[in-house]
């Protein structure tokens, strides 16, 4: 242990079991922002690892602006390191929902609504509303370019043209195949060429393929780590900690082939392994276990909250479970082609592009291998693709004999479902299912 | 020569006649079963209150969502239009509506004569509306007529999350099963009726001289709420806002009669 | 007697009309097709009749919402309902392209459901306009000659694409006549018309389309069906596929005289080169014809063909339609708002559900929308 974060840990240790007795919402809720989940050392030396991928992010942003350089927006589902590697800033627009929610759950309502002022509806993805809201309010800076994939859902197509229209920067669309196969992956990697010589036009910048190639062998470490954690979930008790694995989603995309995200995954899985072989679990005692379809709920740490209420932990969720081949560095060819993959396997554009088997097939891998005790569709209004397969999904459940529940959430806007009312109708399922 | 202007809504019928003077009598009621029904009876009402005939009427336009079913209607406007020239003749000020009926709401924005330049409404989703402040009330067991006194009275300790009026109901709920005080909860319903009105009013710009019309322009809570929110008082018409509409429609019959600018 | 207007009024409204029947006695296979991705060339060069799914004849949507939800488009829905309910079983396949969220799910449905028919394709556009997009495209469709070979044990010759293409090329010239006729100020022919007739013709051999829009055509002579006072526009918007909700609008003076929708002009944009191979042409001109918004790098063409039509057509305004949940149109109806701004044309949103025959509210803002653009003459 080292001095700092034992004497953080020591505080925490003394402090959390008083949050019980904590009445009002607010100080509970700072506390949650310190790192209510934080419980050892490691967690908090990859806290503060977070902490600080999101602060160089940041410091990046400001400086580009101060200095005049491009800024590149990049959409949700598209990892920083090719663009990185041409020495410029990328910023993800339809995080900025998740930051102004984090700061303040009002002031990323306001982004929303800056959005819904303009003609945008309920039923739209609140991430491109947030991004939208964002933007109109001088809280995103302008782009030199846009580079977008084309799933993986309508909401992405459409939003990007609007984006382009309203900032006039150049786009650049990551056209992603309807399958995988050979053909489709090769046509794939080709878009990824195109980006290279498109940004190369656009940012009078070239393309440093050591930079790009070092970062993707580091990326490949980060991944060997968090593919093997995810292999872990098969244990019972599970030795993860999803929100570890989820924030890990963030750090491969923004932080993609640093040290600092290699590290994270390092800890995470040496943490998970420890777990593993001592037979332990990351709740103090397991009694659910949760399959978790579609995205975690942006604005409150349902996972937490169900560990610590009933004991139930979630296996995997679309971010958080990680599957990311190795990446070929030996040629630029070979790296292209990784890459093309890592965007189609990449959390969430993975189950949501090309046929419902995508969503199926890993889902039953889990319902087979994960031991789960029941499944959790999230149903994000924004991804009507999800809403379009419901009977497909059931089917499923319905086969395997694992209790469902569906719900009905906009992951960054608790106006829809709030808080209260997703974990009511979560307790109120694992009631009736005799689960709790 | 007599007008006359029929406005059948969703919870209320509205007749108003007019002369070459102004307005000679006006009339309101609750809707009945068919828009037929309720035309003929608020017609009825408001003939009786002239003291004048259905043959003394020289023309009947008729007006909202039940106009296209009066037999006695020589024309027929929407509500829009109407409700732009009616309270533009009753302060001819107003460049800006705010309507708030009792199943949708609209904001209209007017020019210098009174003709709608824009409009925007919601008529898809109860929230906002003059049904939504009933369901509210109702899950609190008191009238609609109580609730904006009510509210004016609280304070606002809880702001209701939920957009759609269903999950609205269910959290006034929540709140009066944690018996939060009455005049509290409705304060909040105002608040959120008065922000899902204000959703709709930032599509169309709102002129220094805005009106309200509409059943729930007699709800003063969320007159006053609005008024917050917009940052200006609401002008003022010479008659009941909530027969602007009857008004506009009746103004349209006589300007076709006479085939002349109303301004 | 019957007027051509009478029979493409029963051909629309008929999910199997009597030409399909028809068509299917003498052996033809009838394969349905969604979008306008799909080359109809390749279908009848199969010797198979295309036939544009639609959603006419619809029951409501309650089988289909067991495998949907109340957040998915009620065209998909609606036509997906249809599905289970038999109204397709005559055909012997169908072929999907991964155009929307809501239509690519149809295909994960159908073949969830266990429906025939057999044959149940997808075909893979790419979302951008590019040159190696055209690549991956061309290779979607000799994927898909490929399959109908193997599938139904035909050949799908040069010769008989080369055929094909002439026989499309002038459906598509015959159409853009017909619509050219609209630019007059005694407008002949009704957009619920040509609504009835473009669900005819894209139900049914391409031979015979072709003799009914010549009939149709030469009936437009001389005819006005302009009604006085009535108001120049033009639609656009994805699956406007009611004609009744045409009939609507132009019941309160609308006279809409140019579109951009599915069954509109963007059916008959441009024509299959002649000459090359016959593949190639057909993936050049259904590649690169008038997109819609699923295509990403092509949003100011789609906006100056609009600016361009309306000055052509003297389209007094603009109405633009979409379905609910329809995220595609949302994006593009948004930013027509923004032209509308800057290019200063009046503009009318409506969102609709597809089979929603409550129209007081659509009634509303159409008439008021007219009433407004009244009070600038």
């Amino acid at each position: 242990m080292t001095g700092k974060p034992l004497l953080t840990y020591i505080l925490l240790k003394y402090i959390i079991p008083l949050v019980g007795l904590v009445q009002g919402k607010g100080l509970k809720s700072s506390l949650g922002k310190l790192g209510l989940d934080v419980k050892t050392p490691t967690d908090i030396k990859i806290l503060s690892n977070d902490i600080r991928m999101l602060i160089e992010n940041f410091e990046g942003l400001i400086s580009s602006v101060e200095k005049s350089e491009p800024i590149v927006w990049a959409e949700w589902s598209v990892t920083w390191e090719l663009i990185r590697s041409f020495g410029v800033q990328p910023v993800c627009p339809e995080r900025a929902i998740l930051f102004g929610l984090g700061v303040n759950k009002n002031y990323g309502i306001k982004f929303l609504e800056e959005s819904e002022k303009m003609g945008y509806s309920n039923e739209t993805c609140s991430c491109q509303k947030g991004a939208i809201g964002a933007y109109m309010l001088g809280q995103l800076p302008q782009p030199a370019l846009l580079v977008a994939s084309s799933h993986p859902c309508d909401s992405g197509v459409s939003i990007y043209q609007t984006l382009q229209y309203l900032t006039g920067a150049p786009l650049y669309v990551l056209d992603t195949p309807y399958w995988r196969t050979e053909s489709d992956l090769k046509y794939h990697a080709g878009v990824f060429r195109g980006l290279i010589e498109f940004c190369e036009d656009h940012l009078g910048r070239k393309f440093d393929w050591d930079r790009f190639t070092a970062a993707i062998e580091e990326m490949n470490r980060a991944n060997y780590y968090l593919r093997e954690t995810c292999e872990m979930g098969r244990a019972v008790p599970l030795p993860y900690y999803i929100r570890k694995l989820d924030a890990m989603w963030f750090s491969q995309k923004e932080s993609p082939g640093t040290s600092l995200a290699t590290q994270n995954a390092k800890m995470i899985y040496d943490k998970a392994k420890k777990n593993f072989d001592k037979g332990k679990g990351v709740a103090k005692k397991e009694k659910i276990r949760v399959i978790w379809w579609d995205v975690p709920v942006g604005f409150a740490d349902i996972s937490s909250w169900m560990t610590e209420q009933y004991g139930a932990v979630v296996i995997a969720d679309y971010i958080g479970l990680h599957l990311m081949d190795q990446i070929d560095t030996s040629s630029r060819e070979s790296i292209l082609e990784g890459v093309a993959r890592a965007h189609i396997y990449h959390g969430m554009t993975r189950q949501c592009h090309g046929p419902a088997e995508f969503v199926t097939a890993e889902l039953e891998t889990l319902i087979n291998e994960y031991s789960p005790d029941c499944f959790m569709f999230s149903r994000h209004v924004g991804c009507k693709h999800n809403w379009a397969i419901g009977k497909i999904i059931r089917d499923v459940c319905r086969r395997t004999g694992l209790p469902s529940l569906f719900l009905t959430t906009d992951i960054f806007d608790p106006r829809l479902a709030s808080r209260q009312q997703i974990k009511q109708e979560i307790s109120e399922f694992f009631k009736a299912e005799g689960l709790a | 020569m007599y007008y006359a202007g029929c406005d059948i809504g969703s919870l209320t019928a509205k007749a108003v006649i007019l002369d070459d003077n102004g307005i000679l009598a006006s009339s309101l009621i609750r809707v009945k079963g068919t828009a037929l029904r309720s035309a003929s009876e608020v017609m009825d009402r408001v003939l009786e209150n002239a003291g004048i005939r259905l043959d003394d009427i020289a023309l009947c336009c008729s007006t909202g969502y039940g106009r296209f079913d009066i037999p006695f209607s020589d024309m027929h406007l929407t509500e829009i239009s109407c409700h732009g020239i009616g309270a533009h003749w009753l302060n001819d000020s107003v460049r800006t509506i705010i309507d708030i009926g009792g199943q949708d709401c609209k904001v209209i924005s007017l020019d210098d004569r009174g003709l709608v330049a824009g409009f925007v409404m919601n008529d898809k989703c109860a929230a906002g509306t003059g049904r939504n402040l009933e369901i509210l009330a109702r899950a609190l067991n008191i009238t609609i007529e109580e609730l904006g006194p009510l509210a004016l009275q609280g304070g606002r300790s809880q702001s209701i999350e939920n957009t759609c009026s269903i999950f609205m109901e269910l959290e006034v709920l929540r709140m009066y099963y944690k018996k939060m005080p009455i005049p509290d909860i409705a304060s909040s319903i105002t608040e959120a009726v008065a922000r899902r009105v204000m959703a709709l009013t930032r599509s169309v710009p709102i002129n220094d001289s805005v009106c309200i019309t509409g059943g729930v322009s007699k709800n003063s809570a969320v007159v006053a709420m609005l008024e917050t929110m917009i940052e200006k008082k609401f002008v003022g018409l010479s008659h009941d806002p909530q027969l602007a509409g009857a008004v506009g429609a009746a103004l349209y019959a006589r300007q076709k009669s006479a085939r002349e600018h109303v301004c | 007697m019957t007027t051509v207007f009478d029979e493409i009024g029963i051909l629309s409204a008929a999910t199997e009309n009597s030409v399909i029947a028809e068509a299917r006695k003498q052996g033809k296979k009838i394969i349905g097709y969604f979008c306008s991705y799909v080359p109809e060339e390749i279908i009848t060069a199969a010797g198979m009749v295309p036939y544009r799914m639609r959603a006419v004849e619809p029951h409501g949507t309650s089988r289909a919402d067991a495998y949907y939800s109340s957040m998915n488009c009620t065209f998909s829905r609606s036509c997906f309902d249809k599905v289970l309910n038999g109204d397709f079983d005559f055909l012997d396949g169908v072929i999907f392209m991964n155009n929307c969220d809501h239509t690519r799910r149809m295909h994960d449905n159908w073949r969830h459901s266990g429906k025939g028919p057999e044959f149940i394709h997808m075909l893979y556009v790419p979302h951008v306009i590019t040159s190696d997009g055209e690549g991956k495209y061309r290779e979607g469709l000799e994927k898909l000659v490929r399959e109908l070979e193997k599938h139904y044990n035909v050949s799908i010759t040069g010769t008989a694409l080369t055929e094909a293409i002439k026989l499309h090329n002038k459906k598509r010239a015959l159409l853009r006549r017909i619509n050219e006729t609209r630019k007059s100020p005694e407008l002949p022919v009704k957009a619920s018309e040509m609504l009835r007739l473009m669900l005819s013709v894209t139900a049914m051999p391409v031979e015979h389309a072709n003799s009914l829009l010549e009939r149709f055509l030469d009936a437009l002579n001389g005819r006005n069906v302009s009604e006085p006072g009535g108001m120049r526009m033009m639609l656009a918007g994805g699956c406007v596929e009611e004609p009744e909700h045409l009939e609507m609008m132009e019941s309160l003076g609308a006279a809409i005289v140019a579109d951009y929708i599915c069954l509109g002009s963007r059916y008959a944009d441009r024509d299959v080169a002649a000459e090359g191979a016959p593949l190639s042409s057909i993936t050049e001109r259904y590649y690169r014809h008038l997109s819609c918004p699923r295509m990403m790098n092509d949003t100011r063409r789609r906006f100056d063909y609009i600016l361009d039509t309306m000055k052509d057509y003297r389209a007094r305004a603009l109405v633009a339609e979409k379905l609910k949940f329809c995220m595609l149109f949302f994006g593009e109806t948004f930013l027509y708002k923004e032209e509308s701004k800057k290019h200063g044309y009046p503009l009318l949103v409506l969102e609709r559900e597809y089979g929603d025959r409550t129209e007081g509210q659509q009634k509303t803002r159409i008439q008021a929308f007219i009433e407004q653009l009244r009070n600038f003459d």
